[in-house]
């Protein structure tokens, strides 16, 4: 099980569809999420990624700032519902089970604070 | 409607007794420094809380290292700071007849451990996170309707009625946080995190009260999150065990930390 | 029983909560906050000690440095040293009052708080029976209007009757009144037919007498025929 608090800088994020297929295990499960540009945030060229459920946001934010390419003092958001960020340790699949709509995970990102 | 006061209070009283010793491979100076001790709130979180303890150590450090981040370990882990003290105590130290008080923290100004604990060297980092959290909450709660419509002096009140330790001050806004709207006598779903014996956390979407309109209790929850529990599990909040048979509704009213979370840890 | 097992699962936690801050908080706090008091205590002496021991190597530097003024340097030093030992055994004795005291503070703070629940105890139950008074008193008050009520109704009533009574007695005297004259009159009345009744007996006498006289004079000269054609006949009164 990965440590949750890890923001590794190595790993490959995994671009297939998300293959839900009940017989995997818990952690190998991939969570469907859609990242919104919001503010005066870099577009994305690809907006729908998978990702293992047990990612935490921090390694997501690590990894978009990597694809933005960002410099390392500038800072990345994200918040859900537009509403709140949440905490970098915080794990995907805790955030799909209680924010997703229509099976996927939403989450807003900005370079400033948006929302607080 | 958190009108229980007595148990708010007793909750909000919680305090740890703590021995801060320096990590002896950093001690500098000749002479070894004493151990520092310090009753800190199971409520606030370590960051706020610690100025005195590192004016007290850091003179015994090299001083080229002045400006190395103070950072905070227990049994050989750095602590997690981001978390509420009493939760870490529940998680870290648990329960039992002898807890070994005052608990033992070891201080660290050298090779901060950045992949494991989050940089909370500014008070204001530490306010932006507990804000986080109880936004959080209320979109569980409300859907955010009531803390959106707080003024910024409100959210100002409560987070210095947290880090002066001002009850009163802090229950004059969570209170809002906490009532029930207008038909309804329940929030919409209930906030709270269950911790495995390693740290990590579930969370879901769990509401108060059943379809058939009943009150579910702590029991209703365990059973939701783990269906195929052994039924002799317990659930440790606050250094004390609640019943199985405690009100979902009236736990996240009472029992929540400030950030409006319960922080439940599977024993 | 709802509210029996709300009370349990409560007071469970309760119990538990109390526990713990009587272990791991009380227990501790007094201590703790002692320990530190005196740390910045001795920190203070501690700073205090080190800018004097500057001073110190500062005049024996000075005094080295001019042999001559030797004597009075000297008297200098130890007077200074003097002077300090006595504020350092000021401070002392400063620190062991300031601990006395707070000691002493402590205890009256747990002393007024103990007051101050007693206190709070026995407004608690003035409280209640202060309610109890005010929900008897109102109970009282309906009960009084409606005895009051109650009261003008019979008062109606009993001038009702009392004007019935002297109507009907008013009545009563005129019937009275009517009786006794009816029974005059009837008296009267009685006495005036008595009065004709003898006048007609007396005539009928008379009249008797008359006839018995008339007969007696001539009694052959009469047929029963002259009687009768006379029509003479006996009065009976």
């Amino acid at each position: 099980m990965c440590d949750n608090n890890d923001t590794a800088h190595n790993t490959n994020i995994n671009q297939e569809d998300s293959g839900t297929d009940g017989e995997s295990k818990t952690e190998k499960q991939k969570i469907d999420i859609l990242l919104k540009p919001t503010g005066n945030a870099p577009i994305m060229k690809k907006k729908k990624w998978s990702v293992e459920s047990n990612k935490p946001i921090g390694w997501i934010i690590d990894f978009m700032k990597k694809y933005l390419k960002l410099e390392p003092q500038e800072r990345l958001f994200l918040y859900v519902n537009q509403t709140f960020a949440p905490s970098p340790d915080q794990i995907v699949k805790n955030l799909y089970d209680c924010y997703s709509t229509e099976g996927t995970l939403v989450l807003h990102y900005c370079k400033t604070q948006a929302w607080g | 409607m958190a009108n229980d006061r007595e148990i708010l209070r007793e909750i909000w009283e919680g305090k740890i007794p703590v021995r801060f010793t320096l990590y002896p491979d950093e001690v500098y100076e000749l002479q070894q420094p004493d151990e520092f001790y310090l009753m800190v709130p199971r409520l606030s979180y370590f960051p706020l809380v610690i100025d005195k303890v590192k004016k007290h150590f850091i003179r015994y450090v090299s001083n080229d290292k002045n400006d190395q981040e103070m950072w905070l370990e227990y049994d050989g882990q750095p602590v997690k700071w981001h978390f509420p003290i009493g939760l870490l105590f529940d998680l870290l130290v648990g329960t039992g007849p002898d807890l070994g008080l005052p608990w033992h923290i070891v201080v660290h100004f050298e090779k901060f451990p950045e992949t494991q604990i989050f940089r909370l060297n500014s008070k204001d980092l530490v306010e932006a996170h507990f804000m986080a959290c109880l936004k959080e909450a209320d979109v569980l709660k409300h859907r955010g309707q009531i803390v959106s419509s707080m003024q910024k002096k409100d959210h100002n009140q409560l987070w210095s009625g947290l880090q002066n330790d001002k009850f009163d001050q802090f229950w004059a806004v969570n209170r809002k946080l906490m009532e029930v709207s207008g038909e309804v006598d329940h929030f919409k779903y209930i906030p709270f995190r269950i911790y495995d014996i390693e740290g990590f956390y579930k969370q879901k979407l769990v509401k108060p009260v059943s379809d058939e309109g009943q009150r579910k209790t702590l029991n209703d929850l365990l059973m939701e999150m783990y269906p195929k529990r052994a039924t002799s599990v317990k659930v440790l909040t606050h250094g004390m065990f609640p019943p199985l048979n405690t009100p979902l509704q009236w736990m996240s009213e009472h029992l929540s930390y400030p950030d409006n979370f319960l922080h439940l840890c599977l024993v | 029983m709802a509210k029996l097992e709300e009370t349990n699962w409560r007071k469970c936690i309760i119990e538990q909560i109390q526990d713990r801050n009587r272990n791991q908080t009380r227990y501790f706090h007094d201590i703790i906050t002692q320990n530190n008091r005196l740390f910045e205590n001795a920190n203070a002496l501690r700073s205090e000690n080190l800018q004097l021991s500057i001073q110190n190597e500062k005049l024996k530097a000075d005094t080295g440095s001019q042999p001559i003024s030797n004597a009075s340097g000297d008297s200098k030093l130890t007077e200074r040293i003097q002077f300090l030992e006595q504020k350092v055994l000021v401070q002392q004795e400063e620190l062991t009052e300031l601990h006395r005291r707070k000691g002493e503070n402590a205890q009256q703070i747990i002393d007024l708080n103990v007051k101050l629940q007693e206190r709070e105890k026995v407004l608690a139950l003035k409280e209640t029976s202060l309610e109890e008074a005010l929900s008897s008193n109102s109970v009282l008050k309906v009960e009084i209007r409606m005895h009051e009520s109650n009261m003008k109704e019979m008062e109606n009533l009993t001038q009702m009757l009392r004007d019935e009574h002297q109507a009907l007695q008013l009545a009563f005297n005129l019937l009275e009144d009517k009786l006794r004259k009816v029974q005059v009159t009837l008296d009267e009345n009685r006495q005036l037919v008595e009065r004709l009744i003898s006048y007609k007996a007396k005539d009928a006498q008379k009249m008797n007498e008359d006839n018995d006289n008339f007969l007696n004079r001539a009694p052959k000269q009469h047929s029963a025929l002259t009687l009768s054609t006379f029509g003479l006949f006996r009065y009976v009164s």
